[in-house]
């Protein structure tokens, strides 16, 4: 083939630098250096990924809100009021730190990305969800305790607005008048259910002491009840115990 | 050993090993396949060797990256095709340089089913090539021009095997489209 410029000089132009010394081979260990690095980003970032989603979970476990789920629209309204929102972007950001790596590391392009970020995000799920059951991150969430600032931290991610959230309502029932309920909730505020209609909603008087979970309009020092469930067990499991709350900690009440 | 009778593989442990003048034997193995690979995209003859230059000079530079059990060919095509990204990334004419060799190497593989009068075939492919997006054109560049394998351009692209069988025939597709849709307007 013909060239426009002369195959021997480009040669003697190449060889030129690397036999001055100019140019010369990069030490294999910064390769290796590169590789360990992007390795570990992938494992830490996937790890963290992981840890995300089993809070996730736990949140769920831990809050409850699942049971608003039972009351139509009001209670996917209640329960999207409820949902951890801090952890999802987190969790989002660490999925795509994943995804980033793992494209920068062309170690994976032989598949297809489609399939890659299916079978990626399906396994931290998997994992996610398989971590939140055998309670690790309660555990962890525990250890946390020893330093100052861990339980607000995970409090203010796994339990938004545990109490008082909204349109939903989980609690105690701890006196009920005629036109109102008292509801003791986990964390140990107290509210009142305003009741318009008792004949259809006022629950006898052997609910007292037993668990409500119910959905409505939160007004000023009120919550104006629609619909509601009564349960001998508690809806949620008895976060004090765990985490404490981060609204009123030091009237912590213990449900059981 | 006879250099000739080593394959890249080989003479890249022997470079790493310290032979850094038989550096020598791979830019003579590989200058007229990248100059020819790089025209497509580069028409300046001095800019296409001082990509080619620096094509080599990377390449020597991160021996120490490339895995012998993989394929140097893939490995020097990848860095030479970067290189030639990055170049064409700069630029607003983008258009691909063919040789008489390849019309013919297009003419017979194509297999477009209305003959297409060869000076109109001449005049419009090389337009038509430059009109595709820039991820189909590299792929039929490898594919068509320099004799590459689906692996291989798999390997040099770093793309899976499957998508580069799916861009080389939605490619075809719409360069057949894009010759038939000028041939009917030329009659």
């Amino acid at each position: 083939m013909k060239n426009n410029f002369d195959d021997k000089d480009l040669e003697q132009k190449v060889m030129g630098q690397i036999e001055s010394g100019r140019v010369k081979l990069r030490s294999r260990y910064i390769f290796w250096a590169q590789n360990l690095g992007l390795g570990s980003a992938i494992v830490l970032s996937f790890i963290l990924g992981i840890l995300l989603l089993s809070l996730i979970v736990l949140s769920f476990k831990l809050t409850g809100n699942l049971n608003y789920l039972a009351f139509g629209k009001l209670g996917w309204l209640a329960f999207l009021e409820s949902f951890p929102y801090g952890l999802i972007i987190f969790a989002v950001i660490a999925v795509l730190l994943v995804g980033y790596f793992i494209k920068k590391s062309q170690w994976f392009y032989k598949l297809k990305f489609g399939y890659l970020a299916i079978g990626l995000i399906s396994l931290l799920i998997i994992l996610g969800a398989g971590i939140a059951f055998v309670e690790i991150p309660e555990w962890i969430a525990s250890k946390m305790m020893f330093f100052g600032r861990g339980p607000q931290m995970v409090n203010s991610f796994i339990l938004p607005k545990s109490c008082n959230c909204g349109r939903g309502l989980m609690g105690k029932i701890i006196e009920i008048d005629n036109k109102f309920i008292i509801v003791q909730e986990s964390c140990g505020s107290r509210r009142a259910i305003f009741i318009d209609e008792p004949e259809r909603f006022l629950p006898p008087l052997d609910f007292l002491n037993k668990f409500i979970v119910a959905v409505g309009e939160p007004e000023p020092e009120i919550f104006k009840i629609h619909q509601f469930k009564i349960s001998d067990r508690q809806p949620r499991p008895d976060v004090n115990k765990n985490f404490g709350c981060p609204l009123c900690q030091k009237n912590e009440i213990n449900f059981n | 050993m006879e250099l000739n009778n080593l394959s890249d593989e080989q003479l890249v442990f022997v470079i790493r090993e310290g032979g850094q003048e038989k550096y020598r034997e791979i830019i003579r193995r590989y200058q007229t396949k990248l100059t020819h690979y790089l025209r497509k995209f580069i028409r300046n003859p001095d800019e296409l060797e001082d990509i080619l230059q620096e094509v080599f000079i990377k390449a020597f530079k991160n021996l120490n990256s490339f895995e012998v059990d993989k394929s140097f060919s893939s490995w020097i095509y990848r860095i030479a095709h970067n290189e030639a990204i990055n170049s064409l990334k700069k630029k607003e004419n983008k258009n691909i340089d063919l040789e008489d060799v390849e019309y013919k190497i297009f003419d017979e593989k194509f297999d477009i089913n209305e003959k297409i009068d060869q000076a109109i075939l001449r005049q419009n492919l090389s337009v038509a090539l430059s009109k595709l997006k820039l991820e189909y054109k590299e792929v039929l560049v490898l594919f068509y021009f320099e004799g590459l394998s689906y692996t291989e351009i798999s390997d040099v692209l770093k793309i899976p095997t499957s998508t580069v069988g799916t861009i080389i025939k939605r490619s075809k597709e719409i360069l057949k489209a894009e010759l038939l849709k000028n041939n009917a307007y030329e009659k």
